[in-house]
């Protein structure tokens, strides 16, 4: 595949031994590559970026260490914004100092991808003999620095659909674009989908204030929208496809579970200010009212949000044993971690609906004892899940992002989308619906017909990861 | 000319002749094929002539006559905009660190009270 090289270099005073133990400092400007934080540099380990884009502001961003030769060089694959390699020479002058030598490549999907996202660029088309499929996600802004392995499961789903003869008889192609966490930047980058010669259908992994906006563009088209997280929405027309948890499946039973742990009976509702922290919220209120319990205060501020200490500061003054924590992306990492250092953790449980693996990745030990109901977790037992662990290891290896729910319930999708047309013989919308209605993908989640999640894992974060506690099954069922 | 796709704007920005012939004609303003043949080992007229067409339909170039002579000169092109943007987020966080380090040396070195020892030192 081609791919597009770009070589930057500095020449610095401090010799490489001093520049090389400020990689990963996390001191925003002496700690290079972009502001980085890392926690070790054994490959396959974490390193949140800060890019300097855009004026006085910071975009997040996570990279991941590919190899280290300490005071020489460190290589490392760039995640989001944007995906590349780039290798980083510390290169010692006779004078002294160091040159310090990036050299970043990225591949002409990606590029393309980027220049549409960017608007510069009208975006690829499938070949002639390809299905295009859209995958909308977020790759930057809060929700972004867990968007890599979303990327991925839809990508390793579509080459095993083709690997296994494709759709009737074409290859599926995937189509990414950006919705940047923004329900305005998600109108523009889903025209641009929905503009892509004979799209098949847009897999949507985003947040709700997105789906608000791009739904009726689905809608309009005459698309197929397959939305994947947990949502709150409901569906109002047969083209938009739900596959994710409801607020109401993932808290009916968890709640009074997490209630007889405590023993306590006060909970505080907290989140990002938009329209699915608002119905967890809803949903959280009616559960604790109903086993009789009471809610001490809420507390909701808007999305990418840099300080938490007011919210914190009224779930302490109010006085509570629970917090409901409905926060996203990176707001959610940022919150949960400064819950974990104002010593709160200790005295109070919290449920958070979207904690899932890859939140516990960035959060690490002021993670452990949240609780959470999901589809499916990293650690669910069982045949089918091992089984894809392993195809998205042998992929995409060690390097690779750690699957999350989010991410796995994207492969779900495309491969029930899959099931679905090759059941019926076709791709069309029609056919699409008909297979859904009368055919079952047997996946790493526990679903029915079409998708429908059957039954939910409920998790615990842990240093190691999300231990998987029970298994609920959703309140249609109960 | 018919409006450039992406996929030939990024084709044409893929190969790496292709992109040292830009590279080129961004130095000289304006080249004919052979000025810019003559300045390649191992790539013959013919070849330049058709990285030439792909550039130009691509809208990365655009194409003067004059006489028997066609002279090449760059355009301003979104695929442009999108390598620039790459490059300068890459060079700038370069540049911010250097400041840093500058600032951090001249910081300790006016605390120390050896500001002048140290300056002689950086300009070495």
């Amino acid at each position: 595949m081609a791919e597009l090289v770009l070589s930057s270099e500095v020449r610095l005073a401090a010799d490489p031994s001093e520049l090389f133990a400020l990689f990963g400092s996390g001191d925003p400007s002496l700690g290079w590559l972009f502001g980085s934080e890392a926690e070790a540099l054994a490959p396959g380990a974490l390193v949140r970026l800060a890019l300097p884009i855009g004026e006085g502001s910071r975009v997040h961003g996570t990279a991941r260490v590919m190899s280290c030769t300490p005071v020489r060089r460190i290589d490392l694959v760039h995640e989001s914004p944007w995906f590349g390699h780039v290798a980083c020479h510390l290169d010692p002058l006779r004078s002294g100092g160091t040159r310090l030598r990036i050299r970043v490549s990225i591949d002409d999907r990606e590029f393309t991808r980027l220049g549409a996202d960017l608007g510069l660029l009208c975006g690829a088309d499938a070949e002639g003999w390809e299905i295009p499929l859209g995958l909308l996600t977020s790759l930057s802004g809060s929700a972004g620095i867990l968007g890599r392995s979303t990327v991925n499961c839809a990508q390793l789903a579509v080459e095993e659909i083709n690997a296994d003869g494709g759709v009737a008889d074409r290859d599926v192609r995937l189509m990414v674009a950006d919705d940047a966490t923004d329900p305005g930047t998600g109108v523009v980058a889903m025209r641009r989908l929905c503009a892509v010669s004979g799209i098949a259908a847009v897999v949507r992994m985003h947040s709700s204030a997105t789906y608000s906006a791009t739904s009726p563009i689905a809608v309009a088209q005459g698309i197929p929208y397959l939305y994947t997280p947990t949502s709150e929405a409901v569906p109002t027309h047969p083209l938009l496809i739900h596959f994710g948890e409801r607020p109401l499946d993932q808290l009916h039973r968890a709640l009074p579970l997490l209630a007889e742990v405590t023993g306590g009976s006060r909970w505080f509702l907290a989140g990002n200010d938009y329209s699915w922290p608002r119905a967890v919220g809803t949903a959280a209120r009616a559960v604790i009212e109903r086993m009789g319990g009471t809610v001490s205060g809420e507390g909701y501020v808007p999305l990418g949000t840099e300080d938490f200490t007011p919210v914190i500061s009224a779930i302490g003054e109010h006085g509570t044993d629970h917090v409901v924590s409905s926060f996203v992306g990176q707001d959610h990492v940022r919150f949960e971690s400064e819950f974990s250092s104002s010593g709160l953790r200790s005295t109070t449980r919290t449920f958070a609906p979207l904690m899932d693996d890859a939140v516990v990745e960035h959060l690490g030990d002021s993670a452990a004892g949240i609780w959470n109901a999901l589809g499916y977790f990293v650690g669910m037992d069982s045949a089918e899940n091992r089984e894809f662990l392993r195809r998205y290891a042998d992929r995409f290896g060690e390097c690779a992002p750690p699957v999350s729910a989010a991410a796995e319930g994207v492969y779900e999708a495309v491969h029930t989308w899959a099931t679905a047309c090759r059941s019926s013989g076709g791709t069309d919308p029609a056919s699409l619906l008909s297979g859904l209605r009368t055919s079952t993908y047997r996946g790493p989640r526990r679903c029915g017909r079409g998708g429908s999640l059957e039954s939910l894992l409920l998790g615990e974060a842990t240093p190691a990861g999300v231990r998987v506690i029970d298994e609920l099954p959703v309140a249609a069922l109960a | 000319m018919t409006d450039p796709t992406s996929d030939a704007t990024f084709s044409a920005l893929a190969d790496q002749t292709r992109r040292a012939i830009l590279g080129l004609i961004g130095e000289h303003g304006e080249l004919t094929v052979g000025e810019i043949a003559s300045r390649f080992d191992g790539v013959g007229r013919t070849a330049v002539s058709s990285h030439l067409r792909i550039l130009r339909l691509a809208g990365l170039i655009t194409e003067r006559r004059d006489g028997r002579y066609r002279h090449y000169s760059l355009t301003s092109t979104p695929a442009d905009t999108v390598v620039a943007f790459l490059a300068s987020v890459y060079q700038n966080s370069l540049e911010q660190l250097a400041d840093a380090m500058n600032e951090a040396v001249a910081g300790a070195g006016a605390g120390s009270g050896d500001a002048g020892q140290r300056d002689d030192g950086l300009s070495a």
